[in-house]
């Protein structure tokens, strides 16, 4: 995988890319489609939907094929997954180029905005900087993960004492005061009740 | 906490009793405007918190116009997810009264118990606030419950620093806040308490003050004064006094009249002085009269007043002479006049004749000596004849009026030679009447004229023997009652003592109790700036802990083509607090604070619900794991709308999520995209349909699980 300065590859794309939707929970699905399985696409499955992954070297080549890249894989989805199972309406087709977009965004643009059939996701030259950009473009299909920070910390109150202490507040005394507004105690009363034993 | 049901029954679009199963992971609301889809949500809010502040807390809008029973009542069934066990909230509002009851296993609250162990279930941070119900309303509709007309509030209209507030209120800093305005507030009547026992210091350092300038006084004086009288002293000053016939009242130098009889008799020894002293003046100069009277004779008057009289009389004759010669002259003179006039008369007759003279009376024809006629003639006309000589007599009227003058003159040197000893003899007739009366006054009434002098000289030794016994008295009496002022001296001198140990240790005291004080006030101080310093620290860690999330979000929608950076930047302004939200294109480095200048109305609600969900996600303790999103999905175009249902999908599982819309279609995309991904979960759907005076009509379903989770991977 190649980072950051020089420009990723096809193949770091398409790693990365695999890299990123079998940690969110997918299963690559392997020597079944051969047209899904080869250096530059991937097919995965979890619970929910059907995503397919094609890299193409320049954006041009993109633009041209997106729409039998999605043929195949609406046959494929279509081919194996009922009409009446709400999964023959999730499928994903992420399509991905190391370069730069001919004619700015605009076309790309009206591919990711084309809603008919799948849903597609699709990411070139500046988009893709970096492995952590492909994993932005995957990130509408991926679980809430290692972004979220929801530990419990507690009360933010409890957090005073060693913040107060920065200011050279000793951590009992403060304590002492949170401990008083919970009671709704006099604070004052309460804090001079410190000092006076200090 | 898990909402497992709600039943509403006159709350506001629902006016008969209606149940709702909340009991799955994600509830899809499909209904047209008007239903009863915010009504829904609005029930939740309100039995959890019993406030709507979209509706401004107003009551009389909770009850439906068309229920029956008058009332509005909600009765919300929740699960501990803690404990597993289930409990349900029942609020209901008649339009006068409010009731609340808590339904737990164990027991049932009703009123403020109820509402006190609710925010203990729910969020016991809210107890510390001053308003629980107002606060866990505020953060249920900043991070629980987005409400349809409130979805872009957040990054549209709110203020920078009513952001911050929201979200430090979010994050769990609104307590920290809240302890440092109730903190400020506790620190300004306490300083106002202190800065009043300062105030009540200073008169007490006054009146120490001026105790001990009176003691130093009193001590240098007391040092200065006689010994203190003795009884004896005392004893014989008053007997002196009594001697004298002075009335008083004598008492014991102890006792507490003594001041005032000592100076009661002080006044009459000094009116005795005084009356002495002018008895002395009055005998001193009535025997100065006496002397003078002795010393000068009484003069003679009737010598003088004969001689008087005498030349009185000799001048009344020497005018009397006057007088009568006086009016010898005058008819003298008178006659001479008359003479001088016939002469005149006989002259001219005379001359006449003469022009006339002939032989024979021309008159009467008698004949006549002619010569002798003329000569006699001739004589009258040249008044030589006899007639014609004017007598005179001798003249004495001037050596007359020399006499006059003479005799004048000493009668006027013997009057007044009379006057003079008159008035000699009078005065000495009034000195004497004066005496008389002067030692009539002092008393001295009969007395020898001879002896008087003695008398007067024995009455002036006398009166100065007791003036000057009275002086000394008054001055025996004088040191008396300096004696007993320098007893009472003392006595002030040891009340001022103790009133000094009591002050001064009083003020020792209190300075100490101040100083204690405001040693705590400093400590509140630093206190206080401490907690503003923390409130931003938290915020802004808590925001760099959910800013991965945010962009995660903002990004599964990827709303706009170029600005597809999203984070919150917080800071401090003249001690209030602001919060942004800034989106920024990366490629091109270009950022903007004010989304909705760059924002379709679209990519703004995208950005609103991206901000709600990072919040309600990434809050470390949120009070419910329940995302409520009402109507978010309008103005949204497909492909955005498509991202949010995507991310709706990730959300449910991690939050219990109530998504409701007015489009039927999105309505069965949601409901296909939320359905569950196992038997083990649970999607519904709920349909308000044809709302009526009834309310709408209800239909809930359960959306089934596709059938083999993974298809192509089998």
């Amino acid at each position: 995988m190649t980072e950051s300065t020089s420009r990723l590859t096809c193949t770091d794309l398409i790693a990365t890319a695999s890299q990123a939707l079998s940690d969110g929970g997918y299963s690559r699905i392997s020597g079944k489609f051969p047209e899904w399985d080869t250096p530059t696409s991937r097919l995965f499955e979890d619970e929910y939907s059907v995503v397919g992954i094609v890299a193409f070297d320049t954006c041009i080549e993109l633009i041209k094929s997106w729409p039998d890249v999605q043929g195949t894989l609406v046959d494929v989805i279509s081919g194996h997954i009922g009409r009446q199972e709400s999964k023959s309406w999730d499928g994903y087709l992420v399509l991905l180029s190391p370069a730069l977009a001919p004619s700015g965004d605009k076309e790309i643009e009206a591919i990711r905005s084309n809603t008919t059939r799948l849903r597609k996701l699709v990411a070139t030259g500046d988009d893709l900087r970096s492995a952590t950009n492909i994993e932005r473009t995957l990130r509408p299909l991926l679980p809430f993960g290692q972004e979220q920070s929801d530990a419990a910390l507690g009360s933010v109150l409890d957090f005073l004492p060693k913040l107060l202490a920065k200011s050279d507040i000793n951590e009992g005394t403060t304590q002492l005061l949170v401990d008083a507004f919970r009671e709704q105690s006099p604070l004052m009363e309460r804090l001079h009740q410190v000092q006076d034993k200090q | 906490m898990r909402l497992l049901s709600i039943k509403l029954n006159g709350f506001r679009g629902f006016p008969r009793e209606q149940n709702f199963d909340l009991d799955a992971d994600a509830i899809v609301v499909i209904g047209a405007n008007g239903h009863g889809k915010t009504s829904l949500f609005d029930g939740i809010l309100w039995a959890l918190s019993g406030k709507l502040p979209r509706l401004h807390n107003d009551d009389s809008r909770l009850v439906s116009m068309y229920s029956e029973t008058g009332q509005a009542r909600v009765e919300l069934r929740l699960r501990d997810d803690r404990t597993g066990d289930p409990f349900s909230v029942t609020r209901s509002f008649d339009g006068k009264e409010r009731r609340v009851a808590l339904e737990m296993r164990e027991r049932t609250y009703q009123g403020p118990s109820a509402e006190g162990k609710l925010i203990d279930l729910i969020w016991p941070d809210a107890a510390a606030s001053a308003e629980p119900g107002e606060a866990l309303a505020s953060l249920l509709t900043c991070c629980t419950y987005l409400q349809q007309d409130l979805i872009r509030n957040f990054v549209e209209a709110a203020s920078d620093h009513d952001r911050f507030s929201a979200v430090s209120e979010l994050i769990g800093a609104g307590r920290v806040t809240e302890l440092q305005a109730s903190l400020e507030r506790s620190k300004k009547a306490w300083s106002t308490a202190t800065n009043q026992r300062q105030e009540e210091l200073g008169p007490l350092r006054q009146r120490l003050a001026i105790v001990e300038t009176r003691l130093a006084e009193l001590t240098t004086r007391s040092s200065q004064l006689s010994p203190l009288i003795t009884s004896e002293q005392w004893q014989k000053w008053w007997e002196d006094l009594t001697e004298l016939n002075l009335k008083s009242v004598q008492v014991t130098p102890a006792s507490r009249e003594a001041p005032a009889a000592i100076d009661d008799a002080i006044k009459q020894l000094d009116a005795l002085r005084r009356l002495s002293e002018r008895r002395l003046d009055v005998l001193r100069t009535v025997l100065e009269d006496l002397q003078e009277l002795a010393n000068r004779a009484t003069p003679e008057l009737a010598p003088l007043r004969e001689s008087t009289a005498k030349l009185r009389l000799e001048l009344d004759t020497l005018k009397s002479e006057t007088s009568e010669e006086q009016s010898r002259m005058a008819e003298l003179r008178r006659h001479q006049a008359e003479l001088r006039e016939k002469n005149e008369q006989l002259k001219a007759l005379a001359a006449l004749a003469l022009q006339h003279l002939t032989d024979q009376c021309p008159v009467c024809a008698q004949t006549y000596d002619k010569n002798a006629t003329r000569d006699r003639l001739e004589a009258i006309v040249q008044g030589t004849h006899d007639e014609s000589q004017i007598p005179s007599g001798p003249d004495k009227l001037n050596e007359l009026l020399i006499r006059l003058e003479a005799k004048e003159k000493e009668l006027a040197s013997a009057e007044s030679s009379l006057h003079s000893t008159e008035h000699i003899y009078n005065r000495r007739q009034i000195t004497e009447q004066t005496i008389d009366k002067r030692l009539s006054e002092i008393g001295i009434a009969q007395f020898d004229e001879c002896t008087r002098e003695a008398v007067v000289s024995g009455a002036i030794l006398e009166t100065d023997t007791l003036l000057r016994r009275t002086a000394e008295m008054q001055r025996i009496g004088e040191s008396l009652a300096l004696g007993l002022a320098q007893s009472s001296a003392a006595a002030v001198i040891d009340e001022l003592r103790r009133d000094a140990d009591i002050l001064r240790p009083d003020i020792i005291e209190r300075e100490n109790v101040i100083d204690a004080r405001n040693r705590t006030g400093d400590l509140a101080q630093r206190m206080i700036e401490g907690l503003r310093d923390a409130t931003s620290f938290v915020l802004e860690e808590r925001l760099r802990e959910i800013s991965p999330l945010l962009q995660s979000v903002w990004t599964r929608i990827d709303p706009h083509p170029a600005f597809r950076i999203v984070s919150f930047f917080s800071q401090m302004v003249r001690g209030k607090g602001q919060l942004a939200t800034i989106i920024s294109d990366p490629v091109e480095d270009k950022k903007c604070e004010l989304p909705s200048t760059v924002l379709s109305s679209s990519q703004l609600n995208a950005l609103a619900v991206s901000v709600f969900l990072s919040l309600n996600i990434g809050v470390p303790n949120p009070p419910l794991a329940v995302a409520i999103l009402d109507d978010p999905l309008q103005s949204l175009d497909d492909i955005n709308l498509l991202g949010l249902v995507d991310l709706f999908r990730r959300t449910k599982e991690r939050r219990q999520l109530f998504v409701s819309t007015h489009d039927a279609r999105f309505g069965s995309l949601l409901s296909r995209k939320l359905r569950p991904s196992s038997e083990k979960g649970r999607t519904l759907v709920i349909e308000l349909n044809a709302w009526g005076r009834q309310g709408p009509t209800v239909i809930m379903q359960d959306v089934k699980c596709d059938p083999v989770s993974l298809r192509l991977v089998s």
